[in-house]
């Protein structure tokens, strides 16, 4: 019995449907209803789904927004919301749903205008797999991981085409540059990731998460996560990867023409996408959802999540960003080693102790 | 390098061929030269005295005498900075022909200022590379046909 | 494989009311021309229309973070037409201001040098303790902000007000722990380092040929600064030096400004325990004796010249001047043959301001 049920309920909608004179009409309403009152719809609507990463992403924003200032001496959103701007990223997102969304003039308009909603899909898409405990999860697949890549390999392609779909030179140099950059830390993600499922013998998220039950895979495997972690801020070009953004040289990269409602729908997918980078973290190497059971599980692994991402967001407050040129270079010739290095260590530990 | 010796030196090396070099006050020199004789002071001053640094190059519109008046000024500096000695070299125009020779094959840093100044006063400079659009806007020519601000002849519309 | 040509700016978050014009070929820049005039005023213009005072406040807008310094050139050029010696406490106020001028300029460079590398932590820091700190004593002193005219043909307008010493003395000690924390933060910071050493080369040789002034100059390891070649109002009484690296790299430019920010507070210390009594203007007349004169200050940006010409009326007949940014121009060569993601780094390096460039 859930929230939805009881809504549905108390509407007395079926009730309704019953009357409808249209046989045909009336087997498809009861189909959507058996759906809306199933438990997959309450999941992918409120919890672990939509409605939850709305909220968490929205006030992990608000944190972002809040932490940097006390770190470069400013106070920060002040109004929205009374206490401490709190609700300032719903107020910032409802500010540019009204806004006009403009696109330039020789630009692929299907495109252009397709790629933020693609990019938001993508995003959430990736979530799906991620479980906050053993059974809210949306779709405990066998081969989450493999999924989770699968989508992840989508999104500098998805960056290009928003350059190249603008028609304009630096959106376009974005576009490219997020493109190498993705594709080159790419690598090294996955590599890392290996360690994980060799000790976990399992590409499913539950499995993985139940094999850290005695240690965290981040006590056996440091290096790996150290890997995973600048991999994963590669990724979201966060600061002190936010190359294909770099402001002052291009002008927010591939992101540069768009407005209102779609730099929204990205910016939100970025965000999405900072998320599930932590989540990921928390999965493979921070146990998940594991904890004292006092707490539900879920808030373990909320917990956890917010902390990765609240240490990303903290390096945007202390490092400036890295040139192109670096970052190619730590990629392909720093974390790659490593990561292999990290993979016979995984075999060494596996040996040992299991 | 006294002051008074560079004058003697420039009074006995150049003779008619320039003005009486003259010293303002201290640290400053003004030499009026004609153009034909610029390139040979130019690059006289800068093999004997090593004056490297050309400070600034401003025109000067004397209407009344039917002439412009290009400025130079020029300085010494060395590792150990600069020299508080100022050579001024001026150098009249015709101002119904302004032309003059550019200085920038002696001192490479008159490149900016010369353009600046051509732009402003009209003055052409030969040998220049590169006489373009600098301070004013691209369609000037257009609105001000054959006007350049700084001239006496250019009011401003409040005058 | 063919280039790429696009201009920064004037509509760019890295450039600033001016152009660059760049032309890419991969991540190289081949070829990188400035173009300014976005902001041209046709101050010289102005001026010649205007009377000697009424100038002072027209020509200190040409550069609004580091005013002190082109108005003192004017009042020394006046001055020394007049043939009038200024009182020694007036001299001893006008370097109080130009120091703290020069703290203010370096601070609002060093916060845009921070945004412009990513750093978004210390573009808020300069920027807040400048406005907390800096600007908060120059307006106990001179009534105003940032465009205060303080300085006059003469002297200063006003007097000291009472207890600005032990304020400027308390914002000074405050500072001097900002600026360990700035060099923790900032200047210590590896990526920072990485990303502007061996960045923008500039030789001595070079430097000197193509007649770029102030820190650029001292950066590439020459000891060019007027205050000490050529003293001006109280700099031969007072104990300082200047800052030289001899790399040439936008690290060691960006250095020197960030020791000058230290030496000025020391200058500024010492201007106040030797400050003189007596008075603080003398009287001048409006009309001023034909003649020319060539003045020189060091400005926060490098030397900036003077040339003034009266035809012995209350207007001048000819104001030139040679701002240090218009003679920093040529160090756009540098990006030439660097990567895009330098070209932020190096032109901050040069500090380069397009309203002193148009004028």
């Amino acid at each position: 019995m859930n929230i939805i049920n009881i809504i549905l309920d108390f509407l007395n909608l079926e009730n309704f449907i019953s009357n409808i004179p249209n046989a045909e009409v009336q087997e498809l309403l009861t189909i959507v209803f058996v759906f809306l009152r199933s438990d997959l719809f309450f999941k992918i609507l409120l919890f672990p789904g939509i409605f939850t990463i709305l909220i968490t992403v929205a006030e992990l924003m608000w944190l972002e927004l809040k932490l940097i200032a006390k770190v470069q001496l400013r106070v920060g959103p002040q109004y929205a919301g009374r206490i401490g701007g709190i609700l300032q990223p719903i107020a910032d997102f409802i500010k540019l749903l009204f806004k006009e969304t403009i696109v330039p003039e020789k630009a692929s308009k299907v495109l252009f205008l397709l790629v933020p909603i693609m990019l938001v899909t993508l995003a959430a898409t990736t979530l799906t797999v991620i479980p906050l405990s053993e059974t809210d999860v949306i779709s405990n697949l066998d081969v989450g991981l493999l999924f989770t890549f699968a989508i992840l390999a989508m999104f500098p392609i998805l960056a290009l085409l928003a350059g190249w779909a603008s028609n304009s030179k630096f959106p376009f140099i974005g576009g490219i540059r997020a493109l190498f950059q993705q594709v080159s830390y790419e690598v090294p993600l996955w590599f890392s990731a290996l360690g994980v499922v060799i000790l976990a013998e399992s590409l499913n998220f539950n499995s993985i998460i139940k094999a850290q039950s005695t240690f965290w895979f981040i006590l056996l495997l440091p290096l790996g996560a150290f890997i995973f972690l600048v991999a994963v801020i590669a990724e979201t070009e966060r600061l002190p990867f936010d190359i294909p953004e770099a402001e002052t040289e291009i002008a927010s990269g591939w992101m540069a023409e768009y407005s209102g409602l779609s730099f929204g729908l990205i910016m939100l997918s970025l965000y999405i996408k900072l998320y599930f980078g932590a989540a990921m973290f928390t999965a493979l190497f921070l146990g998940g959802w594991l904890g004292p059971s006092i707490l539900p599980p879920a808030f373990w692994f909320l917990t956890k999540t917010i902390i990765v991402v609240l240490i990303i967001m903290m390096l945007r407050g202390v490092l400036p960003r890295f040139r192109l040129a670096d970052l190619l270079y730590i990629g392909w010739r720093r974390l790659l080693i490593l990561s292999i290095v990290n993979i016979f260590l995984a075999i060494t530990v596996k040996l040992v102790l299991f | 390098m006294n002051e008074a010796q560079i004058i003697d030196e420039l009074r006995d090396k150049f003779g008619e061929r320039i003005g009486t070099p003259e010293r303002l006050r201290q640290h400053r020199i003004v030499v009026t030269v004609e153009k034909e004789n610029l390139l040979d002071l130019a690059k006289f001053v800068k093999d004997t005295y090593d004056l490297n640094y050309a400070i600034s190059v401003s025109g000067i519109d004397y209407p009344e005498q039917n002439k412009f008046v290009v400025v130079y000024h020029l300085c010494k500096m060395s590792e150990e900075g600069h020299l508080p000695l100022v050579l001024t070299l001026k150098v009249p125009v015709n101002r119904q022909t302004p032309r003059t020779p550019s200085l920038i094959s002696i001192w490479q840093s008159v490149e900016w200022h010369e353009r600046e100044t051509w732009e402003l006063f009209g003055i052409e400079f030969e040998g220049h590379p590169k006489l373009e659009r600098l301070l004013l806007h691209e369609d000037w020519d257009e609105e001000f046909p054959n006007q350049f601000p700084l001239r006496k002849d250019f009011l401003l519309e409040d005058e | 494989m063919s280039s790429m040509y696009f201009s920064v700016g004037p509509q760019h978050p890295g450039s600033g009311h001016f152009r660059m014009k760049i032309t890419l070929q991969g991540d190289i820049i081949l070829n990188a021309e400035p173009d300014p005039g976005f902001v041209h005023r046709s101050v010289e213009k102005i001026a010649e229309t205007r009377e000697y005072l009424q100038n002072v406040p027209l020509i200190e807008r040409q550069c609004l973070s580091d005013v002190s310094s082109v108005t003192l050139a004017y009042a020394m050029g006046i001055e020394e037409l007049l043939g009038i010696e200024v009182p020694p406490r007036a001299q001893y106020i006008r370097v109080i201001m130009c120091e703290l001028s020069r703290i203010m300029s370096h601070l609002y460079w060093l916060a845009i040098l921070g945004i412009f590398v990513g750093h978004s932590t210390m573009f808020m820091w300069g920027f807040g303790d400048r406005d907390i700190l800096i600007t908060e004593t120059a307006e106990k002193i001179a009534g105003a902000r940032v465009s205060y005219s303080y300085i006059i043909p003469g002297g200063v307008r006003y007097d000291l007000p009472d207890g600005i010493k032990e304020h400027t003395m308390k914002t000074l000690d405050y500072f001097q722990g900002r600026l360990k924390e700035y060099d923790a933060i900032f200047f210590s910071n590896p990526i920072f380092k990485r990303r502007t050493k061996g960045v923008g080369v500039l030789s001595r040789s070079e430097a000197i040929r193509l007649g770029v002034t102030g820190p650029t100059l001292r950066g590439s390891g020459v000891r060019g600064d007027i205050r000490k070649d050529a003293p001006y109002a109280a700099y031969d009484e007072l104990d300082f030096e200047i800052p030289v690296y001899s790399e040439g790299d936008s690290y060691s430019r960006s250095l020197v400004r960030f020791r000058e920010m230290k030496i000025s507070s020391s200058i500024i210390r010492q201007a106040f325990e030797n400050l003189p009594e007596g008075d603080f203007k003398v009287k001048t007349r409006k009309k001023v004796p034909e003649g020319e004169v060539f003045s020189r200050v060091e400005a926060a940006r490098g030397e900036l010249a003077c040339y003034l010409i009266s035809d012995g009326t209350r207007k001048p007949y000819r104001l030139k001047m040679s701002t240090p940014s218009f003679r920093n121009l040529p160090g756009f060569s540098l990006m030439k043959g660097s990567m895009l993601a330098d070209m932020p780094p190096i032109y901050m390096s040069l500090d380069y301001w397009p309203l002193e460039t148009d004028r």
